[in-house]
């Protein structure tokens, strides 16, 4: 598993902006600086069934949408063959390439 | 700045169109600037709806192209692009040149040819609305943002899925009688639980299906619109506003910020509020984006929609008729025809020449949303007494 995410975080409102961020994508301050963290929660997901052209990752597949400590939500792929956990669970976010994953907390 | 009407609508049918994309513009201008009582000479500015036509067709320049299909003069024709809300986006822009002064006789057309292209081209351009780096990069299409929505509605209001699915079947019973749409065979809930699942909680039902069509629309300025159409309809507001373009910039799957904004500054602008609304086309490309939609233009309390859906408060008798038309559900959604095709039904509807009319409609509202609502418009007509 690689490295941990950087977000752009700002100091004014907490928000986590992912790139592109000049100013807080939420509240415009320019009071930013870097933060990685790697785990949030379950917010939603889906298993997808009709893939788009090029799709080289497993299919069906799984997008889910976690949820970080400061109510930041991320999107991020589920790749394993177990079921995806529900709302509200535990996970961790890793990246494969440019890409970014979850997991099971305690799968790593 | 001065008001405006429309005068002239037109449509082509929707569903898998023999034509290509520049002759179905063609036909549904023709029948708009028809219905206009006036001519294709008398139209000082155009502009077109389209999302994927270079991508899907090859062809570029789409209003140029069609701008000469009619034969219109040295006139300005552009293309407008806002995703799934470049119809309401094209009909704004024909609004201000008519309503700042610019022309008098301004032309908002809305295209898509997308049958021509397998599911998952059409799957990718669509998707291309997406933050490509971002949401795209983990393979999100629109099936599986508004499932992302669905399951996300499901856990905050603790509302069973049948309530959303019942959309479908109620849009397709509208859909029956309107043969503008693509798919006019009712539903029952069962064969909506039973169709294919896309995206989870989604269904192939609870999707609209991909479809080719145009839709035009002729304004000009209120005060002369009675010379040329007994029943002009008043563009009591206009309203095109920015969201988000990517799901680490939204708070929660479950709410709108582009349709609540725009919704607010319609209503504001119109001098009325959503109770005062007879009937409205929303942006029904899912059958939960029907839902939120409802409750986001103010029509129900978030996490009631449904509810007020499956209890058949939307249905053609219902306190506010949703989508008379069978909406994007039934018709399909030809991408940049969409914004208009709404207008289309709710001008119908203001002249008691609907073929699902709610009695007695004087205010209308169209609710067109583009992206994953990255964009969206929010149009308010009323019939002119």
């Amino acid at each position: 598993m690689s490295n941990q995410l950087t977000f752009i975080k700002c100091s004014n409102c907490g928000k986590s902006n992912l790139p592109p961020a000049a100013v807080c994508r939420r509240c415009g301050s320019e009071r930013l600086f870097q933060l990685s963290t790697e785990r949030g929660t379950v917010y939603s997901y889906t298993r997808t069934f009709v893939k788009p052209e090029g799709w080289k990752h497993h299919f069906p597949y799984v997008v889910g949408v976690i949820r970080l400590d400061d109510g930041t939500l991320v999107t991020a792929l589920y790749e394993s063959d177990q079921a995806p956990p529900p709302a509200g669970e535990d996970v961790f976010l890793y990246h494969k390439g440019d890409t970014m994953y979850y997991g099971k907390t305690g799968s790593a | 700045m001065r008001d405006v009407a429309i005068i002239g609508v037109g449509s082509t049918n929707f569903g898998k169109n023999q034509k290509g994309l520049l002759e179905m513009a063609v036909e549904a201008c023709q029948k708009a600037v028809s219905d206009a009582g006036v001519n294709f000479k008398d139209i000082q500015c155009m502009y077109v709806g389209n999302f994927i036509g270079e991508v899907i067709t090859g062809q570029a320049l789409i209003g140029a192209m069609v701008g000469r299909g009619i034969g219109l003069g040295p006139v300005p024709v552009a293309k407008v692009e806002g995703a799934c809300a470049s119809g309401g986006i094209a009909l704004r822009q024909a609004m201000l040149a008519v309503a700042t002064g610019q022309v008098d006789f301004a032309l908002a057309a809305g295209v898509e040819k997308m049958s021509s292209a397998t599911t998952e081209k059409v799957t990718s351009a669509l998707a291309g609305a997406m933050d490509i780096n971002l949401d795209g990069r983990v393979g999100l299409t629109f099936p599986g943002f508004f499932g992302l929505c669905f399951r996300a509605y499901m856990q905050e209001f603790g509302v069973d899925e049948k309530y959303v699915h019942s959309v479908t079947v109620k849009s397709r019973a509208n859909a029956v009688k309107n043969p503008i749409c693509y798919l006019r065979k009712p539903v029952t809930m069962d064969e909506v639980v039973n169709s294919y699942v896309v995206s989870e909680p989604l269904h192939m039902y609870d999707c609209c299906p991909i479809s080719d069509g145009a839709a035009a629309v002729v304004v000009c300025p209120a005060e002369i619109a009675r010379e040329y159409q007994q029943k002009p309809v008043k563009i009591l507001s206009a309203v095109h506003t920015l969201g988000n373009t990517r799901i680490s910039d939204m708070s929660n799957l479950t709410a709108f910020d582009a349709t609540l904004r725009a919704a607010e500054i319609a209503y504001s602008q119109a001098g009325i509020g959503p109770g005062d609304i007879d009937v409205a086309e929303l942006h029904d490309c899912f059958s939960i984006a029907e839902v939120i939609d409802s409750e986001d233009l103010g029509f129900f309390k978030k996490g009631e929609g449904a509810l007020a859906a499956h209890a058949g408060e939307t249905s053609i008798n219902g306190r506010i008729p949703i989508n008379p038309s069978g909406g994007l559900l039934s018709r399909g959604h030809p991408v940049g025809a969409t914004g208009l095709a709404q207008v289309y039904e709710i001008v119908k509807q203001l002249r008691g020449e609907a073929v699902n009319q709610v009695k007695g409609a004087e205010i209308g509202l169209a609710h067109n949303l583009g992206g994953a609502a990255a964009v969206c418009t929010v149009t308010i007509l009323q019939k002119m007494v």
